[in-house]
């Protein structure tokens, strides 16, 4: 195999990130241009590599940068460390704990996670009380939770 | 195909290191010791492979990489693999707001959930303390006479997400 040849999931990624900024810039929905540049990207991948012995690995290390590019988005959508940096980053002089909260604080936080998973269905809102709507996100926080006992030992970071 | 199965192959041995270690004691600065692991696993597979393993994995039946890049395509599918098992850890390490709230909901039962005693639940001592608390560990703040500040680390960690944000279009997020 060559060098060139052996950086096929790389440049796969790159037609990924390319296609899927130019989709979202365009106005596609979020999640909708991280799908459709993964598919974009993996184009090459199958094409270059065929029906290869290769293709196997092409195709398993494409998918998971595409995981990761997807996680690298979802990052900056939703983490509460990368959104504290930037208030950090934004207040040149530095903020206290009470001035970092202020701007940030749980309030917010649970809001929009509330609106979020409203939106798309996976609580529903009735008489002044939530429900499970569809169960995606209960399926993966359950399968989340079992990752955690079976690597760390426990269910969540303030258990002891 | 030599490739994939000394790439993931390399990765699973990586794995099951750090599952043994982690029975041992969960090292305080996770991600740097995981990271370790992973890595020195993937250059004493290779290594082992320059050095001529690859004659050894051959007489066992195994196909063994021979040109630089073959070796290249095998480092991509570990470094794939770690990187993938990395940010879904980091995922474990910390609790996701959103998966907490659908646990609570669905624990809950029937009757479902008030908004208020979610917001008890979700206090800032829970959801916000801890994840600025690991901006200090990370080296991405230091705190300065009660105040919080960047490091330069944390300065390129910001400008990086935040530009990528810009270029989608994209606002302030959290």
């Amino acid at each position: 195999m060559t060098v060139s040849r052996a950086l096929l999931p790389v440049w796969g990624l790159i037609a990924n990130v390319v296609l899927q900024v130019a989709a979202a810039r365009a106005g596609m929905p979020l999640l909708r241009s991280v799908f459709a540049g993964f598919a974009a990207g993996s184009v090459p991948v199958i094409w270059v590599s065929g029906l290869s012995p290769a293709l196997p690995g092409d195709m398993l290390a494409y998918g998971c940068f595409g995981y990761c590019y997807f996680h690298f988005l979802n990052l900056g959508e939703t983490a509460r460390r990368i959104r504290l940096v930037r208030e950090l980053f934004l207040s040149r002089g530095g903020l206290s704990e009470e001035g970092l909260l202020a701007r940030y604080g749980s309030a917010e936080i649970l809001s929009a996670r509330i609106k979020r998973l409203t939106d798309n269905g996976q609580l529903v809102f009735r008489g002044g009380r939530y429900f499970i709507g569809r169960p995606a996100v209960l399926v993966m926080a359950r399968i989340m939770t079992a990752m955690k006992l079976a690597v760390i030992g426990r269910k969540s970071e303030f258990d002891a | 195909m030599s490739t994939l199965v000394w790439g993931a192959g390399s990765f699973l041995a990586a794995f099951l290191l750090h599952m043994a270690v982690w029975r041992v004691r969960v090292p305080e600065r996770q991600t740097k010791v995981l990271l370790l692991i992973m890595f020195a696993v993937l250059a004493a597979a290779l290594a082992f492979l320059k050095a001529g393993g690859g004659r050894f994995a051959a007489e066992l039946g195994l196909p063994a990489p021979e040109t630089a890049g073959d070796f290249l395509h095998l480092a991509l599918i570990n470094i794939s693999l770690v990187l993938s098992y990395m940010i879904t850890y980091s995922a474990m390490e910390a609790d996701s707001p959103s998966l907490v709230i659908v646990m609570a909901v669905a624990g809950a039962g029937p009757d479902g959930m008030e908004e208020d005693a979610l917001r008890r639940y979700f206090n800032d001592d829970r959801m916000v303390k801890p994840r600025i608390r690991d901006l200090l560990l990370d080296k991405l703040a230091r705190k300065d006479g009660g105040l919080y500040r960047l490091t330069a680390k944390g300065r390129l960690f910001a400008a990086l997400f935040m530009s990528y944000r810009f270029l989608l279009g994209r606002g302030k997020g959290g």
